[in-house]
């Protein structure tokens, strides 16, 4: 160029900022925290999410804390107290068939049913993601291996292999959560899937290659980053889903047997008693505790929906 | 510039410029075909050209005469799809053939690229300086302190305004033509010796242009790389670009400097697009625009002969252009034309008035 053209470049800046309102411009992508303080912002919005996850850190510290809150030490028995009793001043949920301090069973109980669901979403999502990414960005041959495989998962009825599986390998906390990642990660691996098709034909990765950046860097650094709102969102609904699963399982008696307890456990315990009115509390307690973890976490997901999605109302 | 100038077809000698300085990169009878359900696409067909350290070459056509595949071509960008075959020579090596993992030491380090849509080719979800220290991290090893201050000079050199606070921004955050910049920006961020920019400018305003363009001039002052720009807009090129190589159909038509091109072309086609632009000298009260007649041609069924003699108005039926196909001709001093009457095109007289 021979002519120097006065660059107003601050104005340009500026105008810029005013002309583009915050988040993306329309028609981009819905894709993540394009600003931290925009996502914030959005996910205060939510106010169930905001109630939701203040309940559930309250719940990890009731339940990890079980040591020092709990009124009683795990399994004890309460002195002077034969059987199930209704809700007292002393014991607040009353006393279970084995004549434990309810509140404090459902405490400790938390502490399995928390760590199996935080263990099996971030094993599925793991294996999810990984099996998701090396279909999605190298198709072909390798997508149809791992999606038949994905879809071969998908068909397995996952109840008998869960009750098979657990009685071989051992009732324990562990092989619940390998057994459950191992039969959950096929529907994040679809969505994993789905977004890096979509994503790896986007031209910045074209530019990422053109820099010299390898698969495993523009997998990584480029296109996975790009999908962790949908892959944050999953994981904390895997954590609802898990938690209800080991409920079930333990409710079957496939999963933990005594003396662990979970609320699952406490569950089964109760239920000889659905039909006495009177032994309310032995089923209402663990029951609430499953469904207010579970509400939560399906509300702290919402919230994190919307808090990525730049085009949410709120 | 030599006889040799963009045209040795048939040595592999490093092509040299008229003070002795050897090319960057030299493309050989490049050739990329696609593999199509209705045939085989022959969008480049046998480019042939040198590019010297310091220069600007333009490449210029209209949409699909394989002006980005060229490109794309010589850093090996094309899908598996593309059968390619010729030279692209750089650094002594054979570009052409090389696997993936053989070929990502050049890319972004000695060769790089700045593509047309910066917005789409920006991660949204990166700040724009995290981007920038990526494209230096992939080669090099270095971090912290040192890496901002090295990604802050680049955005500076740029043209950034406040590169302090704009390296912690978000690409949304940032203007069009600062979106390209922070693109060139990532380019150069490794001194490459070729840049290759891909209608850098297609999507700005010509405000805007201009200042992407001139900051393209004064990376090339301070850097020495060579520079291919790819655009199909004439004045670009007449502004920035040293030499201009014209491209139609997937061939090279014609290749000389700026002046050569724009006031002695010596091809038909060449002819046909520097007078379908409106000038500033001319009035236009009765007359229309010179346009080229009928449609570019299909990639797959090419015309016979001379792939531009249907459109030609200084055809000659009964000659060569309806049967033969035309050789680079030099017309001298490098300049050189693929029509058979290149060194006469003058003395013709063409079918309508040009």
């Amino acid at each position: 160029m021979t002519t120097h053209v006065p660059e107003p470049q601050v104005a340009i800046g500026d105008i810029a900022d005013i002309a583009e309102p915050a988040g993306l411009p329309p028609g981009a992508e819905p894709v993540a925290r394009s600003n931290w303080q925009l996502f914030r912002r959005r996910f205060f919005h939510h106010k169930m999410a905001v109630v939701a996850i203040i309940v559930i850190v309250l719940l990890f510290i009731v339940c990890f804390g079980a040591k020092w809150i709990a009124p009683y030490p795990k399994n004890a028995a309460v002195p002077g107290v034969i059987g199930a009793h209704g809700p007292t001043a002393k014991n607040w949920m009353g006393t279970t068939e084995a004549s434990q301090d309810q509140l404090s069973q459902i405490l400790y109980g938390g502490q399995v049913s928390l760590k199996i669901g935080i263990g099996v979403a971030f094993f599925s999502t793991l294996f999810g993601v990984l099996v998701g990414a090396f279909a999605g960005y190298y198709g072909k041959w390798i997508d149809q291996g791992l999606s038949r495989l994905t879809d071969l998962f998908l068909i397995i009825p996952e109840l008998a292999i869960l009750a098979v599986a657990l009685t071989r390998l051992g009732h324990t906390a562990n092989w619940i959560i390998i057994v459950l990642a191992a039969l959950g990660w096929m529907y994040l691996a679809r969505i994993v899937r789905g977004l890096i098709f979509s994503i790896k034909e986007k031209e910045f990765v074209e530019a990422a290659r053109a820099a010299g950046a390898s698969d495993r860097r523009i997998i990584v650094r480029h296109i996975l980053p790009n999908c962790i709102g949908p892959i944050m969102v999953y994981m904390t609904l895997a954590i609802a889903i898990a938690v209800l699963a080991e409920a079930t399982l333990s409710f079957l008696g496939f999963g933990l047997q005594i003396p662990a307890t979970s609320w699952g456990l406490l569950l089964k315990d109760a239920e000889p008693y659905t039909t006495s009115p009177d032994k309310f509390y032995l089923i209402v307690f663990p029951s609430l505790m499953l469904i207010i973890t579970v509400m939560c976490f399906n509300f702290l997901g919402d919230g994190l929906r919307d808090a990525f999605d730049p085009q949410s109302k709120h | 510039m030599t006889d040799n100038g963009g045209r040795d077809l048939d040595t592999a000698a490093l092509a040299t410029d008229a003070s002795g300085r050897a090319a960057v990169l030299s493309v050989r009878n490049l050739r990329v075909e696609f593999t199509s359900d209705d045939g085989i696409v022959h969008a480049v067909d046998d480019v042939s050209f040198d590019l010297f350290p310091n220069e600007t070459l333009g490449i210029v056509g209209e949409s699909g005469s394989g002006k980005s595949v060229t490109s794309m071509a010589i850093l090996g960008l094309l899908p598996t799809t593309a059968k390619i075959t010729g030279e692209v020579i750089f650094g002594g090596e054979n570009l052409v053939g090389k696997s993936e993992k053989e070929l990502r030491p050049y890319r972004g380090d000695r060769i790089a690229m700045v593509f047309q849509d910066a917005l789409a080719s920006l991660n949204p979800v990166f700040k724009v300086g995290d981007q920038v220290a990526e494209a230096i991290k992939v080669h090099n090893d270095v971090s912290g302190d040192e890496l901002r201050e090295k990604v802050i000079a680049l955005l500076e050199l740029v043209g950034i305004p406040n590169p302090r606070q704009r390296v912690d921004q978000y690409p949304h955050e940032y203007s069009g033509g600062m979106r390209q910049r922070a693109m060139i920006a990532m380019s150069i961020a490794n001194d490459p010796d070729v840049l290759i920019a891909d209608e850098p400018t297609t999507a700005l305003d010509v405000t805007i242009q201009a200042q992407v363009l001139d900051v393209l001039t004064r990376i090339q002052e301070r850097t020495n790389s060579a520079i291919i720009l790819i655009t199909h807009d004439l004045g670009v090129v007449a502004g920035v670009a040293d030499r201009v190589l014209v491209m139609y159909a997937g061939r090279q038509v014609e290749i000389g400097t700026v002046d050569e091109i724009f006031y002695e072309p010596k091809h038909p086609y060449t002819k046909g697009l520097l007078a379908s632009l409106p000038r500033l000298d001319r009035r236009y009260e009765h007359e229309r625009l010179y346009r080229i007649k009928g449609q570019p041609p299909s990639l797959i069924f090419l015309p016979t002969g001379c792939s531009f003699h249907p459109r030609c108005p200084y055809v000659d039926l009964d000659g060569p252009c309806v049967t033969v196909r035309p050789e680079l001709i030099d017309v001298g001093g490098g300049h050189c034309s693929s029509c058979h009457f290149a060194r006469t095109l003058d003395e013709r007289t063409p079918a309508d008035d040009l």
